[in-house]
């Protein structure tokens, strides 16, 4: 099945609001770490297969036909992913559940639990909830870039390591850790030790390869590649027998009990498939959006900061420092330009809070509320990427000037 | 692809409105009015205090908890307008709460709504508003701006019952001028009305407290959050010993519930504290009156009268209808303006008890348009 990946721009008149301000109002999306929200190929992919699946578990041709997909959809990743056969591909309703069942895994064996101080949410949460029930956990500390070295890891290690996860690449800098290498020092130092890694940020955006890595088990997310969300998937290594975290019936060789999210699932695999396809092309278009974006930004603001800019990182995500500007506000002006981008890492509570990922760096407090994340999607319409560059450098000169204004008005 | 539908559209642009959307039907109504306009508008609340940090019982206060920003943003999305919940923490923190305990300690009544609109709402929620590309800013509060042809004029809501304009005595011109009150033409009962016809979910929500920060009592939240001040003597004003009370930030000048004073021959008032003896004195009724007072950090409001204290020709004299506390209904007074940020009031027929450090807000002979306000000072 072929997919087209296209330009993720909305072109709109608006009706609704009478003769006033009528507009042509365009979104460009460079909040692709966030969310990296579906193209219109996915919701034609979802209608050709509405209607027409049952239970997966079902004997039946409906059930059949959920199979079906759930399996191709499995293959897909699996090929995306470089897996070898025997590896198992277990589907979850995202990458919280994935992660949270890795560790809950881990934690069921004997000795330290190690991990890093700038991962997602749902690695860390667990964490320190096994921390508080007495477990030894320690977090590395990243580098002033935001990459765990395996030196600074190696630094944790003992033989009695019983479970190491570290993020591939972390979703508010970019910055890509060295897996392979880690792994290699980890096997070395903590032969027993178990490895996972949440590669929910890298995949999609750098090759990944489940077998090159070498770790026990991986975890992806759906929606940061284009899929649904509420599906992510686990990878797991041969001869690593998960336990389930959700028990129930015997789906996903009884590691994740639950009716699969089928068309979710789907959309996973049809998206794992495009990209498989031209991942050369998406890595490079990203890129160049990034760098564009960079250079022209420097041009016009000299004063702001790339994080992690000599270091290997996302080729999608710019994360800068805007010095005098607060993040959250410069969002909401970006957003009523018509241009998404986040401070940090997207939150579900509605009320921003400083980034643990900058605050780990070592950044004070002004950096951390003045940086936001540009993440980059595969392509945009043409003329898109200037737009956000005029909008980002008009907006933060009018904060700008406004801040010292309001200063000379009121002091 | 993301639909965003027409949701934003124009906001951002000039003439573009900044609608502060607490949750309460009051602010919903404004921004449900101005909605009718067809005007740009972006809804904002103001996140100013952490709840779940700040109160034990987790209780929901008055306004601006997070329940209510789900509220405002279920009335955003009817209207189909953006919708931000922005921090103000930090600036609230300073501005309001540590002043708010700072007067307290000094033995002087706070008036934490003043600060909030001050320093809060209509200098950095403008300033946020203006980096969002909006020129404007709109509240629910219920008072009217007018324009004449030498500038910008704060008048009572129609409502006297529900009149804010008490606390909005430190409005300048240029913030009169970007400033809209969209309810401040209607009652109460009105606004409701709107919000019913309209649909709106907060419709018959209940009406908030005085102070949106305390969820419970206010003196123990003062005493929790950090004075530092125990146990003292009650005294007449001859200094005799009448009784014990539990710290001077439990009381305020002109009160008589809580006083716990038995065998007294008449009601007894406070009516004075002296935070240096820890002392708080009391007296009756009588005892508060007092033939004049000074205020002092004044505002002016009014352009001419801006004008006139511009000019620097101190002191010159005027009739007002002076208001000293949010619930009093303002009576008659001479003011003479000694400088440009103080002045000293006498009443001229009829009197109230004035505490030290509430505002006294000054209205014309109609008692319809604000003119100044300012801060009593303890001192006569």
């Amino acid at each position: 099945m072929a997919l087209y990946f296209g330009p993720l721009v909305s072109r709109r008149l608006s009706t609704t609001s009478g003769k006033d301000y009528r507009a042509l109002f365009v979104i460009i999306d460079c909040d692709a770490n966030a969310t990296y929200s579906p193209d219109e190929d996915i919701q034609e992919f979802i209608s050709a297969h509405w209607g027409s699946l049952g239970n997966p578990s079902s004997l039946h041709r409906g059930g059949q036909r959920a199979r079906a997909l759930l399996e191709e959809a499995r293959s897909s990743v699996r090929a995306l992913l470089g897996t070898s056969d025997r590896s198992q591909v277990v589907f979850t309703s995202g990458a919280t559940e994935a992660n949270n069942t890795c560790i809950a895994f881990g934690a069921g064996r004997k000795g330290r639990l190690l991990s890093s101080q700038i991962e997602h949410p749902c690695v860390l949460e667990p964490l320190h909830c096994l921390t508080s029930q007495g477990r030894d956990v320690a977090l590395v500390a990243p580098d002033s870039d935001g990459v765990v070295t395996p030196d600074a890891l190696e630094a944790f290690l003992s033989p009695d390591t019983a479970f190491v996860s570290l993020m591939a690449a972390n979703n508010e800098v970019g910055g890509i850790n060295d897996i392979e290498e880690v792994v290699t020092r980890v096997r070395r130092r903590a032969p027993q030790a178990l490895i996972h890694t949440d590669a929910a940020q890298l995949v999609g955006k750098a090759e990944v390869s489940f077998e090159r890595f070498g770790v026990d088990l991986l975890t992806l997310s759906g929606h940061k590649l284009g899929a649904l969300s509420g599906v992510g998937a686990i990878v797991v290594r041969e001869g690593v027998l998960v336990a389930p975290l959700l028990r129930g019936g015997a789906q996903e060789g009884k590691i994740r009990g639950g009716t699969e999210n089928v068309l979710g699932i789907a959309t996973l695999g049809a998206v794992a498939e495009a990209i498989r396809w031209d991942l050369a092309g998406r890595i490079e278009g990203m890129r160049r959006l990034r760098d564009e974006f960079e250079l022209l930004l420097l041009k016009a603001l000299p004063d702001c900061v790339i994080n992690a800019s000599g270091r290997e990182r996302l080729s999608n995500t710019s994360s800068v420092f805007v010095p005098g500007v607060r993040a959250d506000d410069l969002v909401v002006a970006l957003d009523l330009e018509g241009i998404l981008i986040s401070s940090g890492a997207a939150c579900s509570s509605g009320k921003p809070e400083p980034s643990h990922v900058l605050t780990a760096m070592g950044q004070d407090t002004e950096k951390v509320r003045s940086t936001v994340r540009v993440s980059f999607r595969a392509e945009y319409a043409p003329g898109a990427l200037e737009r956000v560059v005029e909008s980002f450098i008009r907006v933060v000169a009018r904060m700008r000037r406004i801040t010292t204004e309001g200063r000379s008005r009121y002091d | 692809m993301i639909e965003i539908g027409s949701n934003g559209v124009g906001a951002g642009t000039e003439n573009s409105i900044v609608v502060a959307m607490s949750g309460g039907v009051d602010s919903s109504v404004a921004a449900y009015l101005l909605s009718k306009t067809g005007a740009p508008l972006v809804g904002v609340s103001m996140q100013v205090w952490d709840y779940k940090k700040n109160s034990d019982e987790n209780s929901r206060a008055t306004c601006c908890s997070p329940a209510d920003f789900c509220d405002a943003r279920r009335v955003a999305a009817k209207l189909d307008i953006p919708y931000y919940v922005v921090d103000f923490e930090a600036t609230f923190e300073r501005e309001v709460i540590q002043r708010f305990i700072d007067t307290y300690e000094q033995g002087l009544t706070p008036n934490p709504c003043i600060d909030c609109n001050t320093k809060v709402k209509f200098r950095e929620l403008r300033e946020r508003a203006l980096g969002f590309g909006c020129s404007h800013v709109a509240t629910g509060h219920y008072a009217r701006i007018k324009k004449s042809h030498n500038g910008y004029h704060l008048l009572r809501g129609r409502d006297l019952e529900k009149d804010q304009s008490y606390f909005l005595y430190t409005c300048r011109q240029h913030e009169l001028e970007h400033t809209l009150f969209p309810v401040g033409d209607y009652t109460k009962p009105e606004i409701r009305a709107i919000a019913r016809e309209a649909g709106l979910p907060t419709a018959d929500k209940a009406e908030s407290q005085d102070i949106c920060f305390v969820a419970g009592s206010l003196q123990d939240f003062v005493t929790k959050i950090g004075s530092s001040r125990g146990r003292g003597d009650f005294v007449t004003k001859q200094g005799v010993k009448v009784g014990e009370h539990e710290g001077i930030h439990r009381f305020t000048v002109g009160q008589r519930r809580g006083l716990s004073l038995g065998g007294m021959a008449e009601p007894m008032y406070v009516v004075e504290i002296d935070p240096h003896a820890n002392k708080v004195v009391v007296g009756s009724k009588s005892d508060l009156r007092r033939e004049g007072f000074k205020v002092r950090e004044m505002h002016w409001v009014n352009p001419d009268l801006i004008q006139k204290v511009a000019a620097g020709v101190f002191p010159f004299e005027c009739e007002v209808t002076a208001q000293v506390r949010s619930r009093h209904r303002g009576v008659r007074a001479r003011i003479k303006v000694l400088d440009e940020s103080a002045c000293y009031i006498t009443w001229i027929d009829d009197w109230a008890a004035v505490s030290p450090g509430q505002a006294a807000v000054l209205y014309d002979l109609e008692n319809e348009e604000l003119l100044a306000g300012g801060r009593i000072a303890k001192e006569a």
